[in-house]
């Protein structure tokens, strides 16, 4: 017996297409490495080797195999993503429903907070770590990115507070003598799932192209491979102009596939939340 | 029998940070409303009829000034306990129908709370839900089982209506209750109102901005204006005999049935 919740969620085609994207390359990184078992760090070939049986996506510079580098660069651009956002957006949240509910002092302080580090970019933060520390592990760079891209979350949230706040609905249920944690949790917060669980998805596309970003300049991990890792050392040794393209392309696809099939995934999921978009 | 005693009830809204700058939305009213008696509060857009409503239903606090109901301090009462009494006694229905639902939820929700209220009572709750829909003019089987936004302002204002119909409180406070609902229904549901009026004594405070609507079904009119009551009276003394110009500008606006509009 299959729940009516999957049969509702089935007919979006939308929400099938980017969560086969996103769960395809979710698993070519978790299973990918176990499947193909080369070290995508060591020398495993001849240089700069185009596409063949031998290596499907060819080699790099220092002969190191691209379609080992590439799996082992989803796994840790999704894990640096997944921290980042889950650390940005419990951040986000709280700072957003404490300062809609309190309102007054609380909220114009904490809203000071949000507006200082909304003007504050995640390169000058990590430029500044970067001269400190020689060697940058994943959870550094995702705590980085995480304390500094939850801004939009808190105001986002604290607007949806806010708006909600003063909706009849809250009063009908309030005269039917729902107390104030009902009311949270049967009024408040599944109207704000849909805007915290896109937040999330959204956050964790933002902290991937945010990783690829500081890696690309060289500010990333320093150890290990991410996708930001691949592209730095291909653009670093200028795989665009020598037609390297086995390189380059892999990594930047899966890039943007992995960003786009979660921003797809963020506009199907508000589809679903929000039943008027879905044209009934 | 008075129930209610509103006395000096004054709400100022205190808007902007720094430059702060007061509004007066309610100024210093006072009345009282009796068993099964039918008042009308009238009065245009931003009178402070709605923030009287929300202050009297304990969902807004007052600057100052006391409500008292059946004696009690309505501000005063904390626990869960005593506010489920207040609310099974005085319920209100909201000017907007489309603001009154949780859009998530299907509109059976809005009623089923009503038992949240009023305890387990024995009864088949599914029939008496079924009931009080028809007494509104709806076919249980049509709106049961829906969402909000699949039904109309006038079928949303109707199960309002329901709610306060299978609650039966003391004292209803409807915000232009009937607003969105078609004329030929109108006159079903104003009937509702009286008929609880009659059968369990409940007394109305009625807000509209329709004079003519108000002379039609009340006791008692009070007009309100700029956050003040400057007229009260039976709705013949109302309409014959104003005393605020206020009152005898809305009674110039009171279309006739009779007359034609003789052009500008």
């Amino acid at each position: 017996m299959i729940p009516p919740i999957v049969m509702d969620l089935i007919k979006i085609k939308k929400l099938i297409i980017s969560l086969s994207i996103f769960l395809a390359i979710v698993l070519a990184g978790l299973i990918g490495p176990i499947v193909y078992p080369v070290n995508p760090v060591v020398m495993t070939g001849p240089i700069e080797q185009p596409p063949s049986s031998k290596y499907p996506l060819g080699t790099d510079r220092w002969g190191r195999d691209v379609l080992a580098q590439l799996l082992h660069g989803i796994r840790n651009s999704l894990s640096i993503g997944l921290t980042a956002a889950a650390i940005s957006l419990a951040i986000g949240v709280t700072i957003g429903v404490v300062s809609g509910f309190k309102g007054g002092i609380t909220e114009n302080s904490l809203m000071l907070l949000t507006d200082v580090v909304y003007a504050l970019p995640s390169i000058l933060l990590m430029m500044l770590i970067a001269a400190y520390l020689e060697e940058r592990n994943p959870f550094l760079v995702s705590i980085v990115i995480g304390v500094t891209s939850w801004p939009w979350v808190a105001r986002a949230v604290r607007s949806q507070i806010l708006s909600l706040k003063t909706r009849e609905f809250i009063d009908m249920s309030r005269m039917a003598g729902l107390g104030d944690l009902r009311i949270m949790f049967e009024d408040l917060l599944p109207n704000m799932a849909s805007y915290i669980f896109m937040a999330f998805v959204l956050l964790m596309s933002g902290a991937m192209i945010a990783e690829a970003g500081l890696s690309m300049i060289g500010l990333g991990v320093t150890r290990g491979i991410s996708l930001g890792i691949i592209l730095y050392w291909a653009q670093l040794l200028e795989a665009v102009r020598r037609a390297l393209w086995w390189w380059f392309i892999p990594p930047g696809v899966c890039l943007v596939a992995l960003a786009t099939s979660l921003l797809l995934l963020s506009t199907a999921l508000d589809e679903y939340f929000s039943p008027r978009l879905r044209g009934e | 029998m008075v129930i209610l005693e509103v006395e000096n009830l004054t709400k100022i809204y205190v808007v902007g940070l720094l430059r702060k700058k007061e509004i007066l939305a309610v100024n210093n009213i006072s009345f009282r409303v009796s068993e099964k008696e039918f008042i009308s509060l009238v009065g245009e857009s931003g009178s402070g009829k709605t923030t009287t409503a929300r202050m009297i239903l304990r969902l807004l606090k007052p600057t100052s000034g006391s409500i008292r109901f059946q004696g009690r301090d309505v501000w005063s009462l904390k626990k869960m306990e005593d506010l489920k009494w207040y609310w099974r006694q005085v319920h209100g229905i909201f000017q907007d129908p489309f603001a009154s639902y949780n859009p998530l939820y299907r509109i059976d929700r809005v009623l089923n709370q009503v038992f949240n209220l009023i305890g387990d009572i024995g009864a088949d709750r599914e029939s008496l839900i079924r009931e009080a829909l028809k007494e509104v003019g709806l076919r249980p089987d049509e709106v049961l089982g829906r969402y909000p936004h699949e039904l109309s302002g006038g079928q949303r204002q109707r199960i309002m209506v329901a709610r306060c119909y299978l609650l039966k409180p003391r004292l209803i406070l409807a915000d232009e209750p009937v607003s969105m609902i078609d004329a030929s229904t109108r006159a079903g549901v104003l009937n509702l109102f009286s008929r609880l009026r009659d059968e369990y004594g409940t007394s109305v405070i009625f807000i509209t901005h329709d004079l003519g609507l108000a002379y039609y079904v009340s006791d008692r009119i009070m007009i309100m204006y700029r956050g003040e009551i400057v007229e009260e009276g039976s709705p013949e003394e109302v309409m014959e005999n104003p005393q605020h110009p206020y009152t005898r500008k809305l009674r110039e606006d009171v279309p006739l049935l009779y007359r034609k509009w003789s052009g500008f």
